[in-house]
């Protein structure tokens, strides 16, 4: 069916076709866009998401820059103490991983001595020849096993663990070496696993800081010197 | 009661839609998007007729050869933001309709100058009287009537190019078209 006012075919409405002639001259005529010269090329739209991407994606790689950072010491630690004197066998294969940090030493007095290795959550550092001095003397103080190894004494329950070395004449006079007798046996999935505990502490730390509230961090930081 | 007829109602209810055919004012607005103002200026070529229309359907005779000059400048500097190039049409004719809009507000402060201006630049009675006529419709109505009476698109086309279905369209322009009948014939205009 043909309409004259919807696509202009068939017979045409004589109404129509006056208001055409007449409203006609009201029309666009023709010309050309003036664009000033100094109007910009249109831009793209940005993504606001890349912004986010690139965030998420420097976290990432400052918690991983401060795993490496934290399990660098560990083999370095390893390479310059000396072999220990003491035989591979005094150190029993079940001991759990230890890093060098803070390892305290303490003697038993019942027979055969028995060295309890207390170690720190790996978030902790302190300076190897102050971490000796006070191995040192905690290893002279000889405090009962209880007291050290109370969870809340040292640090966080999940930080501390407990191996016994015997032969506790043998081992070797910095507790550090004796850490680093006991690091030769780890299991690189136990290294992973403390990686992965670094990593995620890092990231809670940046966590904090980012919300602006890092005054619980140093406070824990104080609390463990 | 005065019925309009929105495209959502018959958005539905359109049965005999045509199948839509490839746009060439798609491949003019990527290449304006990417800097070239020679395909800006065939685009506005091709959709100045419809800007001037949706602009002369709500803001005087005299004022609209300025705002479409506008609303094309406005077009180049955000043609980034467009998504889809081939909504082109649909894209201007929305920012010739806030054009508008903003004229109005801002029309208080310029009163004096307009007048200036329409008398500068003024129709002919008769097409005045009809267009005002045709603008006192309501808005579905009055802005299809323009496009098809004043710059001579057919319901096709109107419909193409505002992003409209072509059923709104066509029943827009017959319940327009009816509506203008009954105001000259009421109103005592003769044209």
């Amino acid at each position: 069916m043909s309409d004259y006012l919807w696509d202009k075919t068939g017979e045409a409405d004589p109404e129509v076709e006056r208001l055409e002639g007449l409203l006609g001259s009201l029309a666009h005529k023709a010309g050309r866009l003036e664009l000033p010269p100094e109007v910009a090329a249109p831009a793209r739209a940005g993504r606001p998401r890349l912004a986010w991407y690139a965030a998420a994606a420097a976290l990432l790689l400052a918690a991983l820059a401060g795993a490496l950072v934290a399990l660098r010491p560990a083999k370095l630690h390893e390479a310059r103490v000396p072999a220990p004197q003491s035989s591979p066998a005094a150190v029993p294969s079940v001991a759990p991983s230890v890093t060098p940090e803070a390892p305290v030493v303490k003697e038993r007095e019942e027979a055969p001595a028995v060295v309890e290795v207390v170690r720190h959550a790996p978030t902790r550092r302190r300076a190897p020849h102050a971490r000796a001095k006070r191995e040192g003397l905690s290893r002279r103080r000889a405090a009962p096993p209880e007291v050290l190894g109370t969870p809340g004494v040292l640090g966080t329950p999940e930080g501390l663990e407990v191996a016994r070395v015997e032969e506790v004449e043998e081992v070797p006079r910095p507790a550090r070496a004796v850490a680093a007798a006991l690091g030769r046996g780890f299991s690189v999935r136990r290294q992973l696993f403390n990686a992965l505990l670094l990593t995620s502490t890092k990231l809670k730390e940046v966590q904090r800081k980012t919300q602006g509230a890092d005054a619980p961090a140093s406070d824990e930081r104080n609390r463990s010197r | 009661m005065l019925e309009v007829e929105t495209t959502s109602q018959l958005f539905f209810a359109e049965a005999g839609r045509e199948a839509p055919q490839a746009d060439p004012s798609a491949a003019l607005a990527e290449a304006a998007r990417a800097g070239d103002r020679e395909a800006f200026a065939r685009l506005y070529g091709l959709y100045a007729p419809l800007v001037h229309g949706v602009l002369l359907a709500r803001v005087p005779y005299g004022e609209v050869g300025d705002l479409v000059q506008d609303v094309f400048l406005v077009a180049f500097r955000k043609l980034g933001t467009l998504r889809d190039c081939s909504r082109f049409g649909p894209w201007v004719a929305m920012i010739a309709r806030n054009r508008a809009m903003d004229f109005h507000r801002r029309a208080r402060a310029t009163e004096e100058l307009h007048e200036e201006i329409e008398q500068a630049a003024r129709p002919s009675a008769e097409a005045a009287e009809a267009l005002e006529i045709i603008r006192a419709l309501p808005e579905a109505y009055r802005e299809t009537l323009v496009l098809r009476l004043v710059e001579g698109m057919t319901g096709p086309e109107i419909a193409e190019r505002t992003g409209l279905q072509p059923a709104s369209v066509r029943v827009n322009l017959h319940r327009g078209m009816k509506l203008l009948r009954e105001k000259l014939g009421t109103g005592g205009v003769r044209v």
